[in-house]
Protein backbone atom coordinates (compact mmCIF):
# COMPACT_ATOMS: atom_id res chain seq x y z
CA UNK A 1 0.00 0.00 0.00
CA UNK A 2 2.86 2.51 0.81
CA UNK A 3 4.65 1.71 -2.52
CA UNK A 4 1.65 2.08 -4.10
CA UNK A 5 1.14 5.87 -2.77
CA UNK A 6 4.80 6.63 -3.35
CA UNK A 7 4.35 5.50 -6.85
CA UNK A 8 1.17 7.92 -7.22
CA UNK A 9 2.94 10.81 -5.87
CA UNK A 10 5.42 10.53 -7.89
CA UNK A 11 3.48 10.33 -10.92
CA UNK A 12 1.63 13.43 -9.62
CA UNK A 13 4.96 15.43 -9.33
CA UNK A 14 6.25 14.03 -12.72
CA UNK A 15 2.52 15.41 -14.31
CA UNK A 16 3.01 18.67 -11.99
CA UNK A 17 6.35 19.16 -13.79
CA UNK A 18 5.36 18.29 -17.16
CA UNK A 19 2.27 20.74 -17.12
CA UNK A 20 4.34 23.54 -16.01
CA UNK A 21 6.91 23.02 -18.54
CA UNK A 22 4.61 21.88 -21.20
CA UNK A 23 4.39 25.09 -23.23
CA UNK A 24 7.87 25.01 -23.77
CA UNK A 25 8.40 21.57 -24.40
CA UNK A 26 5.49 22.05 -26.89
CA UNK A 27 6.90 24.74 -28.85
CA UNK A 28 10.29 23.05 -29.32
CA UNK A 29 8.80 20.31 -30.39
CA UNK A 30 6.72 22.26 -33.12
CA UNK A 31 9.72 24.03 -33.73
CA UNK A 32 11.39 20.74 -34.30
CA UNK A 33 9.15 19.95 -36.54
CA UNK A 34 9.50 22.98 -38.63
CA UNK A 35 13.08 21.89 -39.17
CA UNK A 36 12.58 18.65 -40.01
CA UNK A 37 10.04 18.93 -42.65
CA UNK A 38 12.22 21.88 -44.03
CA UNK A 39 15.06 19.54 -44.41
CA UNK A 40 12.94 16.98 -46.35
CA UNK A 41 14.00 14.34 -43.57
CA UNK A 42 12.29 10.65 -43.82
CA UNK A 43 10.92 10.80 -40.50
CA UNK A 44 9.28 13.86 -41.26
CA UNK A 45 7.68 12.58 -45.06
CA UNK A 46 7.25 8.93 -43.01
CA UNK A 47 4.80 10.61 -40.05
CA UNK A 48 2.74 12.30 -42.96
CA UNK A 49 2.54 9.31 -45.42
CA UNK A 50 1.23 7.07 -42.04
CA UNK A 51 -1.15 9.90 -41.09
CA UNK A 52 -2.26 10.61 -44.15
CA UNK A 53 -2.85 6.66 -44.66
CA UNK A 54 -4.89 6.38 -41.41
CA UNK A 55 -6.94 9.49 -42.15
CA UNK A 56 -8.19 8.49 -45.54
CA UNK A 57 -10.76 5.76 -44.87
CA UNK A 58 -12.22 8.33 -42.77
CA UNK A 59 -12.49 11.30 -45.07
CA UNK A 60 -13.88 9.15 -47.20
CA UNK A 61 -16.75 8.05 -44.74
CA UNK A 62 -17.09 11.93 -44.21
CA UNK A 63 -17.20 12.79 -47.54
CA UNK A 64 -20.21 10.63 -48.12
CA UNK A 65 -23.45 12.82 -47.06
CA UNK A 66 -21.54 16.24 -49.12
CA UNK A 67 -21.13 13.83 -51.91
CA UNK A 68 -24.35 12.85 -51.75
CA UNK A 69 -26.04 16.42 -51.40
CA UNK A 70 -23.47 17.66 -54.31
CA UNK A 71 -25.01 14.37 -56.22
CA UNK A 72 -28.79 15.79 -56.23
CA UNK A 73 -28.02 19.55 -56.67
CA UNK A 74 -26.48 18.75 -59.41
CA UNK A 75 -29.18 16.53 -60.73
CA UNK A 76 -31.62 19.03 -59.78
CA UNK A 77 -29.55 21.87 -62.35
CA UNK A 78 -29.30 19.12 -64.86
CA UNK A 79 -33.11 18.76 -65.76
CA UNK A 80 -33.43 22.27 -65.77
CA UNK A 81 -30.84 22.70 -68.59
CA UNK A 82 -31.21 19.32 -70.14
CA UNK A 83 -32.64 20.42 -73.43
CA UNK A 84 -30.49 22.96 -74.27
CA UNK A 85 -27.55 20.47 -73.02
CA UNK A 86 -29.12 17.77 -75.70
CA UNK A 87 -29.10 20.45 -78.59
CA UNK A 88 -25.77 21.43 -77.47
CA UNK A 89 -24.21 18.09 -77.76
CA UNK A 90 -25.80 17.03 -81.28
CA UNK A 91 -24.33 20.30 -82.63
CA UNK A 92 -20.92 19.16 -81.06
CA UNK A 93 -21.16 15.60 -82.07
CA UNK A 94 -22.11 17.15 -85.76
CA UNK A 95 -19.01 18.56 -85.86
CA UNK A 96 -16.87 16.19 -83.79
CA UNK A 97 -17.92 13.56 -86.65
CA UNK A 98 -16.07 15.69 -89.12
CA UNK A 99 -13.08 15.84 -87.31
CA UNK A 100 -12.85 12.04 -86.77
CA UNK A 101 -12.57 11.58 -90.95
CA UNK A 102 -9.95 14.30 -90.78
CA UNK A 103 -8.16 12.48 -87.88
CA UNK A 104 -8.34 9.28 -89.44
CA UNK A 105 -7.07 9.97 -92.43
CA UNK A 106 -4.42 11.82 -90.95
CA UNK A 107 -3.30 9.05 -88.56
CA UNK A 108 -2.66 7.31 -91.74
CA UNK A 109 -0.64 9.30 -93.10
CA UNK A 110 1.54 9.80 -89.96
CA UNK A 111 1.79 5.95 -89.79
CA UNK A 112 2.88 6.09 -93.51
CA UNK A 113 5.25 9.16 -93.14
CA UNK A 114 6.94 7.04 -89.39
CA UNK A 115 7.86 4.47 -91.52
CA UNK A 116 9.74 6.22 -94.20
CA UNK A 117 11.19 8.20 -92.07
CA UNK A 118 12.19 4.89 -89.22
CA UNK A 119 10.66 7.62 -86.47
CA UNK A 120 11.35 5.98 -83.23
CA UNK A 121 8.10 6.65 -81.06
CA UNK A 122 8.22 8.15 -77.53
CA UNK A 123 7.60 5.46 -74.72
CA UNK A 124 4.00 5.22 -73.89
CA UNK A 125 2.83 7.82 -70.92
CA UNK A 126 1.67 6.20 -67.81
CA UNK A 127 -1.94 7.34 -66.72
CA UNK A 128 -4.08 6.75 -63.32
CA UNK A 129 -7.49 8.36 -63.05
CA UNK A 130 -7.87 9.32 -59.20
CA UNK A 131 -10.60 10.57 -57.04
CA UNK A 132 -10.10 13.81 -55.51
CA UNK A 133 -10.92 13.17 -51.73
CA UNK A 134 -9.42 16.23 -49.55
CA UNK A 135 -9.26 19.72 -50.76
CA UNK A 136 -7.80 21.48 -47.59
CA UNK A 137 -8.22 25.09 -49.55
CA UNK A 138 -7.43 28.23 -47.14
CA UNK A 139 -5.45 31.14 -47.52
CA UNK A 140 -1.83 29.29 -46.59
CA UNK A 141 -1.44 26.19 -49.04
CA UNK A 142 -2.88 25.36 -52.44
CA UNK A 143 -3.00 21.46 -52.29
CA UNK A 144 -5.34 18.05 -52.39
CA UNK A 145 -5.34 14.48 -51.39
CA UNK A 146 -5.98 12.00 -54.26
CA UNK A 147 -6.78 8.73 -53.68
CA UNK A 148 -4.10 6.91 -55.71
CA UNK A 149 -0.49 6.15 -53.89
CA UNK A 150 2.38 3.90 -54.80
CA UNK A 151 0.35 0.67 -54.80
CA UNK A 152 -1.63 2.11 -58.31
CA UNK A 153 1.74 3.04 -59.54
CA UNK A 154 2.17 6.73 -58.10
CA UNK A 155 5.33 8.25 -57.80
CA UNK A 156 6.97 11.52 -56.66
CA UNK A 157 6.90 14.16 -59.13
CA UNK A 158 4.10 13.01 -61.53
CA UNK A 159 2.27 15.15 -63.41
CA UNK A 160 -1.29 15.78 -62.50
CA UNK A 161 -3.91 17.09 -65.43
CA UNK A 162 -7.45 17.87 -64.61
CA UNK A 163 -9.76 17.79 -67.56
CA UNK A 164 -8.74 20.99 -69.62
CA UNK A 165 -4.78 21.82 -68.47
CA UNK A 166 -2.00 21.33 -66.18
CA UNK A 167 -3.34 20.90 -62.13
CA UNK A 168 -0.02 20.41 -60.55
CA UNK A 169 2.44 17.21 -59.18
CA UNK A 170 2.84 14.88 -56.55
CA UNK A 171 4.27 15.80 -53.65
CA UNK A 172 3.92 13.18 -51.36
CA UNK A 173 3.32 9.94 -52.14
CA UNK A 174 1.07 7.08 -49.56
CA UNK A 175 0.28 3.61 -50.44
CA UNK A 176 -2.77 4.39 -50.68
CA UNK A 177 -3.11 8.15 -51.27
CA UNK A 178 -1.12 11.13 -53.00
CA UNK A 179 -1.01 14.84 -52.03
CA UNK A 180 -0.72 17.08 -55.37
CA UNK A 181 1.01 20.24 -54.99
CA UNK A 182 -1.01 22.37 -56.85
CA UNK A 183 -0.03 25.07 -59.74
CA UNK A 184 -1.58 28.29 -58.04
CA UNK A 185 0.23 27.27 -54.32
CA UNK A 186 3.10 29.48 -53.20
CA UNK A 187 5.84 26.39 -53.29
CA UNK A 188 5.00 26.51 -56.85
CA UNK A 189 7.65 27.34 -59.36
CA UNK A 190 7.22 26.23 -63.57
CA UNK A 191 9.20 26.84 -66.25
CA UNK A 192 7.11 28.13 -69.25
CA UNK A 193 7.06 29.28 -72.83
CA UNK A 194 4.46 32.89 -73.87
CA UNK A 195 2.71 31.67 -76.64
CA UNK A 196 3.14 32.76 -79.76
CA UNK A 197 6.59 34.12 -79.03
CA UNK A 198 8.26 31.40 -76.78
CA UNK A 199 9.31 33.91 -74.26
CA UNK A 200 10.54 31.94 -71.34
CA UNK A 201 9.39 32.95 -67.93
CA UNK A 202 8.25 31.43 -64.12
CA UNK A 203 5.03 30.66 -63.51
CA UNK A 204 4.72 31.08 -59.91
CA UNK A 205 1.97 30.58 -57.51
CA UNK A 206 0.74 32.90 -54.85
CA UNK A 207 -1.88 30.67 -53.05
CA UNK A 208 -5.14 32.81 -55.44
CA UNK A 209 -6.95 31.65 -58.03
CA UNK A 210 -4.43 33.37 -60.62
CA UNK A 211 -0.89 32.78 -60.52
CA UNK A 212 1.67 35.21 -61.84
CA UNK A 213 4.48 35.16 -64.47
CA UNK A 214 7.89 36.81 -63.15
CA UNK A 215 11.43 36.49 -64.62
CA UNK A 216 10.40 37.66 -68.17
CA UNK A 217 12.77 38.93 -70.50
CA UNK A 218 13.18 42.45 -70.32
CA UNK A 219 11.87 43.73 -73.78
CA UNK A 220 9.37 40.87 -74.12
CA UNK A 221 6.08 42.10 -75.00
CA UNK A 222 3.15 40.28 -73.54
CA UNK A 223 -0.37 40.30 -74.09
CA UNK A 224 -3.95 39.03 -72.20
CA UNK A 225 -5.29 35.82 -74.09
CA UNK A 226 -1.42 34.67 -74.91
CA UNK A 227 -1.39 31.18 -74.40
CA UNK A 228 0.67 29.32 -71.54
CA UNK A 229 2.70 26.26 -71.58
CA UNK A 230 5.50 24.31 -69.68
CA UNK A 231 8.90 24.19 -71.53
CA UNK A 232 10.04 21.70 -70.32
CA UNK A 233 12.99 22.77 -68.72
CA UNK A 234 14.38 21.27 -65.50
CA UNK A 235 12.76 18.36 -66.61
CA UNK A 236 10.17 18.07 -64.18
CA UNK A 237 7.10 18.74 -66.68
CA UNK A 238 7.01 17.51 -70.43
CA UNK A 239 7.43 20.40 -72.66
CA UNK A 240 3.83 21.60 -73.91
CA UNK A 241 1.77 20.98 -71.65
CA UNK A 242 -1.19 23.86 -71.42
CA UNK A 243 -1.81 25.45 -68.27
CA UNK A 244 -3.54 28.35 -69.19
CA UNK A 245 -3.47 32.30 -70.97
CA UNK A 246 -2.74 35.72 -69.54
CA UNK A 247 -5.38 37.97 -68.04
CA UNK A 248 -4.57 40.69 -67.35
CA UNK A 249 -1.15 42.93 -67.02
CA UNK A 250 -1.07 45.70 -64.98
CA UNK A 251 1.95 47.82 -62.72
CA UNK A 252 4.20 45.06 -64.14
CA UNK A 253 2.07 41.95 -62.67
CA UNK A 254 1.26 39.25 -65.15
CA UNK A 255 -1.95 37.17 -63.85
CA UNK A 256 -2.78 33.68 -65.54
CA UNK A 257 -6.08 32.30 -65.55
CA UNK A 258 -5.21 28.28 -65.57
CA UNK A 259 -7.15 25.98 -67.64
CA UNK A 260 -8.13 24.04 -64.79
CA UNK A 261 -11.26 25.30 -62.40
CA UNK A 262 -10.41 24.37 -58.78
CA UNK A 263 -13.65 24.14 -57.72
CA UNK A 264 -14.30 21.45 -60.53
CA UNK A 265 -11.46 19.34 -59.44
CA UNK A 266 -13.51 16.13 -58.75
CA UNK A 267 -11.43 13.41 -60.90
CA UNK A 268 -8.02 13.89 -62.22
CA UNK A 269 -4.80 12.27 -64.07
CA UNK A 270 -1.95 11.21 -62.43
CA UNK A 271 0.26 10.64 -65.34
CA UNK A 272 4.21 9.44 -65.83
CA UNK A 273 6.11 10.73 -68.32
CA UNK A 274 9.17 8.92 -67.41
CA UNK A 275 11.20 12.18 -66.89
CA UNK A 276 14.25 12.52 -65.13
CA UNK A 277 14.32 16.09 -63.75
CA UNK A 278 15.32 17.83 -60.94
CA UNK A 279 13.39 15.86 -58.20
CA UNK A 280 14.89 12.55 -59.33
CA UNK A 281 18.11 13.89 -58.99
CA UNK A 282 17.33 15.16 -55.42
CA UNK A 283 16.27 11.70 -54.59
CA UNK A 284 19.26 10.39 -55.77
CA UNK A 285 21.38 13.00 -53.66
CA UNK A 286 19.34 11.77 -51.03
CA UNK B 1 -16.73 -1.33 -9.22
CA UNK B 2 -16.90 0.47 -12.77
CA UNK B 3 -18.82 -1.04 -15.38
CA UNK B 4 -17.96 -1.03 -18.81
CA UNK B 5 -20.74 0.92 -19.50
CA UNK B 6 -19.46 3.40 -17.17
CA UNK B 7 -15.67 2.94 -18.70
CA UNK B 8 -16.96 3.70 -22.03
CA UNK B 9 -18.96 6.47 -21.07
CA UNK B 10 -16.24 9.05 -19.21
CA UNK B 11 -13.94 7.26 -21.79
CA UNK B 12 -16.34 9.66 -24.55
CA UNK B 13 -16.78 12.20 -21.81
CA UNK B 14 -13.24 13.18 -21.72
CA UNK B 15 -12.46 12.36 -25.84
CA UNK B 16 -15.78 14.24 -27.50
CA UNK B 17 -13.86 17.77 -27.32
CA UNK B 18 -10.92 16.55 -29.18
CA UNK B 19 -12.79 14.12 -31.91
CA UNK B 20 -14.81 17.51 -32.23
CA UNK B 21 -11.74 18.90 -33.51
CA UNK B 22 -10.92 16.42 -35.10
CA UNK B 23 -14.31 16.35 -37.36
CA UNK B 24 -13.94 20.20 -37.58
CA UNK B 25 -10.94 19.53 -39.67
CA UNK B 26 -12.45 16.89 -41.45
CA UNK B 27 -14.72 19.43 -42.39
CA UNK B 28 -12.29 21.77 -43.56
CA UNK B 29 -10.51 19.67 -46.12
CA UNK B 30 -13.67 18.31 -47.61
CA UNK B 31 -13.76 19.19 -51.66
CA UNK B 32 -17.25 21.45 -50.86
CA UNK B 33 -16.74 22.80 -54.46
CA UNK B 34 -18.04 26.40 -54.26
CA UNK B 35 -17.14 28.93 -56.55
CA UNK B 36 -13.64 30.42 -55.71
CA UNK B 37 -14.58 29.17 -51.38
CA UNK B 38 -12.21 26.88 -51.38
CA UNK B 39 -9.31 30.05 -51.63
CA UNK B 40 -10.68 31.47 -48.32
CA UNK B 41 -12.52 28.47 -46.67
CA UNK B 42 -11.90 28.95 -43.00
CA UNK B 43 -9.92 26.89 -40.11
CA UNK B 44 -12.89 26.15 -38.61
CA UNK B 45 -10.71 24.10 -36.08
CA UNK B 46 -9.65 27.19 -34.29
CA UNK B 47 -12.78 27.93 -33.22
CA UNK B 48 -13.65 24.43 -30.77
CA UNK B 49 -9.91 24.80 -29.48
CA UNK B 50 -10.15 28.49 -28.34
CA UNK B 51 -13.94 27.43 -26.85
CA UNK B 52 -12.38 24.28 -25.03
CA UNK B 53 -9.53 26.43 -23.57
CA UNK B 54 -12.36 29.01 -22.14
CA UNK B 55 -15.05 26.99 -21.30
CA UNK B 56 -14.03 23.16 -20.81
CA UNK B 57 -10.12 22.97 -20.18
CA UNK B 58 -10.41 20.09 -17.74
CA UNK B 59 -11.43 17.93 -21.03
CA UNK B 60 -9.15 19.37 -23.76
CA UNK B 61 -5.68 20.33 -22.75
CA UNK B 62 -2.40 21.84 -24.36
CA UNK B 63 -1.20 18.44 -25.35
CA UNK B 64 -4.48 17.71 -27.49
CA UNK B 65 -4.46 21.08 -28.56
CA UNK B 66 -0.92 20.54 -29.97
CA UNK B 67 -1.93 16.91 -31.42
CA UNK B 68 -4.62 18.51 -33.46
CA UNK B 69 -2.60 21.04 -34.92
CA UNK B 70 -0.09 18.29 -35.72
CA UNK B 71 -2.59 16.74 -37.81
CA UNK B 72 -4.02 19.80 -39.24
CA UNK B 73 -0.69 19.92 -40.53
CA UNK B 74 -1.13 16.52 -42.43
CA UNK B 75 -4.16 17.18 -43.66
CA UNK B 76 -3.60 20.46 -45.07
CA UNK B 77 -0.26 19.96 -46.14
CA UNK B 78 1.11 23.02 -44.10
CA UNK B 79 4.56 22.11 -43.25
CA UNK B 80 4.84 20.08 -40.23
CA UNK B 81 4.91 21.93 -36.77
CA UNK B 82 2.93 25.04 -37.79
CA UNK B 83 -0.34 24.63 -37.03
CA UNK B 84 0.93 22.77 -34.12
CA UNK B 85 2.43 25.77 -32.58
CA UNK B 86 -0.73 28.07 -33.56
CA UNK B 87 -3.05 25.97 -31.82
CA UNK B 88 -0.98 25.34 -28.61
CA UNK B 89 -0.32 29.42 -28.44
CA UNK B 90 -3.88 30.24 -29.12
CA UNK B 91 -4.98 27.28 -26.33
CA UNK B 92 -2.54 28.52 -23.91
CA UNK B 93 -3.19 32.61 -24.23
CA UNK B 94 -6.58 32.03 -23.93
CA UNK B 95 -6.54 29.62 -21.06
CA UNK B 96 -3.94 32.11 -19.25
CA UNK B 97 -7.41 34.84 -20.02
CA UNK B 98 -10.10 32.28 -19.42
CA UNK B 99 -11.55 34.68 -16.32
CA UNK B 100 -11.88 37.70 -18.46
CA UNK B 101 -14.09 35.62 -21.04
CA UNK B 102 -15.91 33.02 -19.13
CA UNK B 103 -19.12 33.31 -17.62
CA UNK B 104 -19.70 36.60 -19.41
CA UNK B 105 -22.07 37.68 -22.52
CA UNK B 106 -21.67 35.51 -25.40
CA UNK B 107 -20.38 38.59 -27.64
CA UNK B 108 -17.64 38.56 -25.53
CA UNK B 109 -16.34 35.41 -26.06
CA UNK B 110 -17.25 36.41 -29.79
CA UNK B 111 -15.03 39.21 -29.70
CA UNK B 112 -12.21 37.45 -27.78
CA UNK B 113 -12.43 34.70 -30.81
CA UNK B 114 -12.13 37.40 -33.78
CA UNK B 115 -9.35 39.12 -32.34
CA UNK B 116 -7.28 35.83 -30.89
CA UNK B 117 -8.89 33.68 -34.28
CA UNK B 118 -7.58 36.54 -36.57
CA UNK B 119 -4.09 37.34 -34.52
CA UNK B 120 -4.22 33.38 -35.03
CA UNK B 121 -4.42 33.43 -38.64
CA UNK B 122 -1.72 36.11 -39.16
CA UNK B 123 1.06 34.82 -37.40
CA UNK B 124 0.58 31.71 -39.14
CA UNK B 125 0.61 33.87 -42.55
CA UNK B 126 4.04 34.86 -41.31
CA UNK B 127 5.76 31.68 -40.78
CA UNK B 128 4.31 30.37 -43.96
CA UNK B 129 5.58 32.86 -45.92
CA UNK B 130 8.99 32.62 -44.26
CA UNK B 131 9.13 29.06 -44.64
CA UNK B 132 8.82 29.34 -48.89
CA UNK B 133 10.38 33.00 -49.29
CA UNK B 134 7.23 34.28 -50.65
CA UNK B 135 4.67 36.62 -48.44
CA UNK B 136 1.42 35.18 -49.78
CA UNK B 137 -1.37 36.92 -50.72
CA UNK B 138 -2.95 38.79 -46.95
CA UNK B 139 -6.14 39.83 -48.34
CA UNK B 140 -7.50 36.05 -48.38
CA UNK B 141 -5.88 35.92 -44.87
CA UNK B 142 -8.15 38.60 -43.92
CA UNK B 143 -11.12 37.11 -46.05
CA UNK B 144 -10.60 34.09 -44.64
CA UNK B 145 -10.30 35.06 -41.00
CA UNK B 146 -14.08 37.39 -41.54
CA UNK B 147 -15.52 33.47 -42.36
CA UNK B 148 -14.43 32.21 -39.61
CA UNK B 149 -15.72 34.55 -36.79
CA UNK B 150 -18.83 34.95 -39.34
CA UNK B 151 -19.08 30.94 -38.66
CA UNK B 152 -18.40 31.08 -34.66
CA UNK B 153 -21.87 31.18 -33.41
CA UNK B 154 -22.39 28.04 -35.25
CA UNK B 155 -19.47 26.11 -33.84
CA UNK B 156 -19.80 27.32 -30.85
CA UNK B 157 -23.35 26.36 -30.52
CA UNK B 158 -22.10 22.72 -31.64
CA UNK B 159 -19.58 22.96 -28.60
CA UNK B 160 -22.04 23.97 -26.39
CA UNK B 161 -24.83 21.24 -27.24
CA UNK B 162 -21.81 18.85 -26.50
CA UNK B 163 -21.04 20.02 -22.72
CA UNK B 164 -25.17 19.64 -22.44
CA UNK B 165 -25.14 16.44 -23.80
CA UNK B 166 -22.32 15.52 -21.20
CA UNK B 167 -22.76 17.14 -18.48
CA UNK B 168 -20.11 17.19 -15.62
CA UNK B 169 -22.02 16.00 -12.90
CA UNK B 170 -22.67 12.93 -14.55
CA UNK B 171 -19.00 11.84 -13.31
CA UNK B 172 -18.55 13.61 -10.58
Amino acid sequence: MQQVNRVKSHLYHVKSFVQRFALILLIILSFGFMLLGKADNVIASSAQKILTAVMIPILQVVTVPVNAIKSYAGDVQELATLKEYNKNLLEQNQELQKYKKQAKKLLIENEKLAKLLNYKKPPMVKSIAAKVVADPGGAFAQSILVLAGSDDGVSKGDVVMGNEGLAGRVALVGTKASQVLLITDVNSRIPVFIEPNRYRAILIGDNTKKPQIIALPEKAEVNPGDKIVTSGDAGVFPAGIEIGIIESKKDGIIKVKTLVDRDRLDIVNVIDFGLKGILENLKCEQ
Amino acid sequence: MTTLYEIIKKFLYITAPFFMVVFLEMITVIPIRLPSFSMVSPPLALIPIYYWAVHNPWRFGIFSAFSCGFLMDVLTMNPLGINALIFTLLYYTVNQLRRFIAGKPFYVSWLGFSLFGTISLIIKWFLISLFSHNFGNFSIVLISAIFMIILYPLCALLCYSLIKISPEEDFE
